[in-house]
């Protein structure tokens, strides 16, 4: 092929043939200099030699050098009538300009003429190069004129492909530039196209929107079904589409990418389309996806059948009901996780990950497959291994977990150092979740740490350390094992740290035989000489070395003399922090014996909280852009059944209590004021400490644990506070009485969020929402005193007579993190379920221990019944309205009419404010007209319940204006009387207020 | 670059790179590397690119490497109408050739 532009390719040509960088830098600087000459000259300077040039600082560019000249050259050709000229302009342009490129801004006008240009040509250069270039500015400017040329029924295929992709571009690049709610109609309408290309544009569009608003775009998964039913089963594409006798497989799997967005399918016809469109793919039998050659035994790969595949195995594993399909999609994977090619060992062990999510019979449980996972583990290839980790760890359960961590830490021991963070962490996390015993977790964590050495993250002697002191049966075995180990040498100083922390508590646990405090001491000793000066990451050991020491001198004397010397060594120590922490520990050995004890005290048991592991796990994971499988890892809090076995057991242990368990209620104790005083919401609006996004992963954890954590607990606190009952001042009366923060719960109607109940001790804030007969709530219990609140416990009153009944609302409360309060507060997750007509909101009770002082308090939680009101959505005009009444019509309607006086004198204003109060706080929905009285002003919502149809609500005001009289009729009539009065109890206080 | 040349053979055509997956090809001394949001298809990639080099092979008639050195935006301009905005946007060979016929005409 003959070559244009000569001067450019004897360039290229003179670069190739150079030999080091530096000439090649002396050659590209020459033409850098040249072609600055021409374009100050401007002579000569037709357009053949201004694409030259251009081109051949697109070169120097692609080169991995920059030009930082020649930019308004290149400018200037896009702004040429010729097509040569524009193309090459924006070529040279697309390599020159970045995110943050002023370029951009001085090329708006062109792009705009190019996008309404009557050339065709024009409008897809223009068009490409937003959509590889443009930024959130650009967006701003044109994507008005990008999505008119999507919209334009004209336009050619081309223009249509490009224009979406450019779309999603901008999208991404401004979310705020575009709604994505308006492209529904025009997306559905273009699925219908018949051009193959189109459709995968469009496709990748409705993917990138459908990413981030799921909800608006669910509407066109019946149009999605049938396209893909359309191209697969009916053959609807043609030509060289079909592709390795497979019809678009892009197109294919950007439309099962689609439908895994959600949860379940719309409907039967969905079902039945994706059904038919899955089981013709895996169905397809083994050997057309891979083929061994006879001769040279290489195996050959059908990529696109494989991708195809793949991607419908993920589709098929969020359906494991649809067994014969999701069978299929099983064995495919088997069969190719013990195939001898990476890429389809990697591809199934990917898949293997999110089948242990939902089929734990046919993975973890399943020795044969653990073990095919096992030997990938093995493979050289660090891709493989990363996926083999994956999988390892999410097939890990109680019933699993002994042999897969030991098998994590043999690998472990053998593994390179760039892998062993994150596989320690993982065996961390597994070890903690299912322990197969004390013992079992002990070792575990000192092997893990030995095993880890430097490359294990602080963060896990750390939760070890957590771990093990809020856990007392660990104490002694802990203790022992550290005694051993602290013997050895070449001990990692994270090991270290912990053996020397675990030592510091519970050294007199360790049995004589085992290790005697002196032994001990030595060995710590030993460990304080072996390091020198220069090893800078040693002062965190140092300094917990040395407290250690301090406490076992102080708890066994016959240890003291040999501690004192060796505080009184690292006197002249060069780190001024462990010179301080040795000379202060010193001075109140030997000088303050007899106090010593008091301020050595053992450090107070740790709230357990979510694992900091966990954390820095998911982290990791949202910093990878990977979107979280359903790990069941991953998500909820660390508070184990297992470890709840052994509190359980010392509860046991606690003597029965002699009287009745205190009551719920609020009790008034001698010498506390009361404990709800009202102040103003607004003051606790800055100091809610709940992260949102935190709740909502939160609320994701099972549900089920709920009552076994919670349960225990109660009786826990009941048995102790009825324990120190007897010693306190008197006891405890319970009182009955309604729960006193009825002004909060109403102020936080409005917000969502703010202090929903407080006294001397403690503030409870709340976030909250409800959607569909469900509402979420997340309560932090801050402490507001500088003591530790022990035995929290909080629980529903369900026996109160303002309580809603059971069947009316469940509330569900999620484990808490722990039942202590410490500086950071105590977070409570609760899920609640309208499931019938109720009157007042749920009653929380709520109990805790300050020194020797029992608190109870309830308080209510701000949901009462309007807070599941919702409008029906569409906005119901009067015959849906009536319809949905009609459903009702067997059951008694129930009305109540009040008439209210409002404190100020009735005015077109105040009418208006309550009308609007009703419509924000209470969700009500004006229905003008549906009355024949123009005087009466109807309002309408519904009960919205979990799966259940809602209970209409119907409210009629009429205001009297006239005859000097200030009052508001209210007439309201629901089937459900529950609903009717609380209506009255909650909403009419507030409107006569106004 | 060095990570993805000096790959076994016998290795995944697949790397986790920063926060991303590298996909890559190699046809005798080129490779061709993809860019892959880490829980997208990594197999589609793979083929795509065998897509891209059988359209510059059609395009170039039997392609070699000083072909795309020597004009290096011909390369841009075909990954232009089979890619765009970092997606997939044409998997036609035929279509995308004779588009590229067209737009050489027009020169």
């Amino acid at each position: 092929m003959e070559l244009p532009y000569r001067g450019l390719t004897n360039f290229i040509t003179e670069l190739r043939a150079t030999r080091t960088r530096v000439e090649e830098y002396t050659r590209v600087a020459d033409e850098a200099h040249h072609i600055r000459e021409v374009y100050m000259d401007k002579k000569n300077l037709d357009g053949y030699n201004k694409r030259k040039y251009s081109l051949k600082l697109m070169f120097i560019t692609v080169m991995g050098f920059t030009a930082d000249f020649g930019h308004l050259e290149a400018i200037e050709l896009i702004q040429s009538e010729n097509y040569e000229d524009k193309q090459i302009g924006y070529l040279t342009l697309s390599t020159f300009v970045n995110e943050r490129s002023e370029l951009l801004l001085l090329m708006n006008q062109s792009l705009l003429n190019d996008l309404t240009s009557d050339n065709r040509i024009n409008r897809c250069l223009a068009l490409t190069f937003i959509a590889n270039c443009g930024n959130a500015d650009t967006a701003e400017v044109l994507i008005n004129n990008v999505a008119k040329i999507l919209t334009d029924p004209r336009s050619s295929t081309f223009l249509l492909k490009k224009s979406a992709l450019c779309v999603l571009h901008l999208y991404r690049k401004n979310p705020d530039s575009i709604q994505p709610e308006q492209w529904i109609q025009r997306i559905q309408t273009l699925l219908q196209h018949t051009d193959a290309g189109v459709l995968t544009a469009l496709m990748s569009l409705l993917h990138g929107f459908a990413v981030a608003n799921p909800n608006i775009f669910a509407k066109l998964i019946p149009h999605v079904c049938s396209l893909l039913y359309r191209v697969i089963i009916s053959n609807g594409v043609t030509g060289d589409y079909v592709y390795n006798h497979i019809p678009a497989p892009w197109l294919i799997i950007k439309g099962l990418q689609f439908l895994q967005l959600y949860r379940e399918l719309p409907d039967e016809k969905c079902v039945k389309d994706v059904l038919a469109v899955l089981k013709r793919i895996v169905n397809t039998d083994n050997k057309h996806f891979v083929s061994i050659s006879q001769t040279s035994k290489a195996i050959k790969k059908q990529n696109a059948m494989i991708a195809v595949l793949f991607e419908s195995i993920n589709l098929a594993v969020k359906m494991p009901q649809q067994l014969p399909v999701y069978n299929r999609a099983l064995q495919h994977v088997r069969a190719f996780l013990l195939v001898n090619d990476p890429d389809l060992r990697y591809l199934s062990l990917e898949a293997a990950a999110s089948l242990c999510v939902v089929d734990p019979e046919n993975t973890g449980n399943d020795p044969n497959f653990v073990a095919i996972v096992e030997k990938a583990l093995g493979a050289n290839d660090m891709s493989l291994k990363r996926r083999a980790i994956d999988v390892m760890f999410e097939m890990c359960s109680s019933t699993n977990s002994g042999t897969i961590v030991a098998n994590m830490l043999s690998f472990l021991e053998s593994s390179t150092e760039e892998i062993k963070e994150e596989l320690s962490t993982k065996i961390a996390i597994l070890a903690e979740k299912y322990p197969s015993g004390i013992e079992w977790y002990v070792d575990v964590m000192f092997r893990l740490l030995q095993s880890g050495g430097p490359s294990c993250p602080s963060s896990i002697w750390m939760r070890t350390a957590q771990i093990i002191s809020s856990h007392e049966k660990m104490h002694q075995y802990a203790a022992e094992t550290s005694a051993v180990t602290i013997r050895g040498i070449n001990v990692f100083s994270s090991i270290l740290k912990l053996c020397g922390y675990i030592l510091g508590e519970w050294s007199n646990l360790v049995a004589a035989d085992i290790a005697t405090p002196e032994e001990i001491v030595n060995s710590i000793i030993m460990h304080l000489h072996e390091t020198t000066d220069e090893q800078t990451s040693f002062s965190e050991t140092l300094s917990v070395l040395l407290t250690s020491l301090s406490k076992i001198g102080v708890r066994h004397p016959s240890t003291r003399t040999v501690v004192e010397e060796e505080l009184e060594r690292h006197r002249g120590d060069w780190n001024s922090d462990s010179q301080e922490t040795a000379l202060g520990f010193r001075a109140l050995i030997k000088d303050t014996a007899e106090e010593a004890p008091a301020v050595f005290l053992n450090i107070p048991t740790f709230p357990v909280k979510e694992s900091i592991l966990l954390k820095d796990l998911k982290k990791k994971e949202e910093e990878k852009g990977v979107v979280v499988r359903e790990s069941h890892h991953l998500k909820g809090l660390l508070k184990q059944a297992d470890w709840e076995d052994d509190e359980a057991e010392i509860n046991i242990e606690q003597p029965p209590s002699p009287t009745p368990t205190a009551s719920p209620l609020i009790s008034s104790q001698p010498g506390q004021p009361a404990p709800s005083k009202p102040s103003e919401p607004e003051a606790s609006k800055d100091d809610t400490l709940i992260d949102f996004g935190d709740m909502l992963l939160d609320m994701g954890s099972s549900q089920k644990q709920a009552s076994p954590t919670t349960q225990p607990e109660q009786s826990n606190t009941d048995l102790i506070s009825s324990l120190f009952g007897s010693f306190g001042p008197g006891p405890t009366q319970p009182v009955a009485q309604a729960p006193m923060n009825k002004e909060r719960v109403l102020s936080l109607l409005v917000s969502g969020q703010g202090l929903l109940w407080e006294n001397q001790d403690v503030g409870v804030h709340v976030k909250h929402q409800y959607t569909a007969g469900e509402g979420r709530a997340q309560l932090a219990f801050t402490n507001k005193t500088t003591n530790l609140l022990c035995s929290v416990s909080v629980a529903v009153d369900t026996s109160h007579p303002l309580a809603p009944p059971e069947s009316a609302l469940t509330v569900q409360l999620q484990p808490m993190a722990g039942n202590q309060i410490s500086s950071t507060p105590l977070m409570l997750n609760i899920v609640l379920l309208a499931q019938g007509g109720f009157t007042n909101p749920p009653i929380l009770t709520f109990s805790y221990i300050q020194g020797l002082q029992t608190t109870n308090a309830s308080f209510f939680l701000p949901s009462p019944p309007t807070s599941f009101f919702s409008v029906p959505s569409p906005a119901p005009s009067s015959e849906i309205y009536n319809n949905m009444w009609n459903q009702f019509k067997q059951q008694p309607n129930r009305a109540t009419h009040k008439i209210i006086s409002t404190r100020s004198p009735l005015n077109p204003a105040l009418l208006q404010s309550i009308i609007g109060l009703l419509q924000s706080t209470y969700h009500f929905h004006l229905l003008p007209g549906y009355s024949s009285n123009k005087q009466v002003i109807c309002l309408v919502s519904a009960l919205a319940l979990k799966n259940k149809t809602p209970i209409p609500v119907l409210l009629t005001l009429q205001p009297h204006m006239d005859n000097g009289n200030v009052n508001v009729a209210f007439d309201y009539a629901s089937p459900s009387p529950e609903v009717v009065n609380g209506l009255s109890d909650w909403m009419i206080g507030q409107i006569s207020d106004l | 670059m060095k990570i993805v040349t000096n790959r076994r053979k016998d290795y995944t055509h697949f790397l986790e790179y920063k926060n991303m997956k590298l996909v890559f090809r190699r046809y005798a001394s080129l490779y061709f590397v993809a860019g892959v949001d880490a829980n997208d298809n990594e197999m589609a990639y793979n083929e795509v690119i065998h897509l891209f080099v059988e359209c510059l092979d059609e395009y170039f008639g039997s392609v070699c490497e000083l072909d795309l050195v020597y004009q290096f935006w011909k390369l841009e301009m075909i990954a232009d109408e089979i890619f765009l905005g970092g997606e997939i946007q044409e998997t036609s060979r035929s279509v995308v050739v004779n588009r590229l016929r067209q737009l050489d005409e027009e020169e």
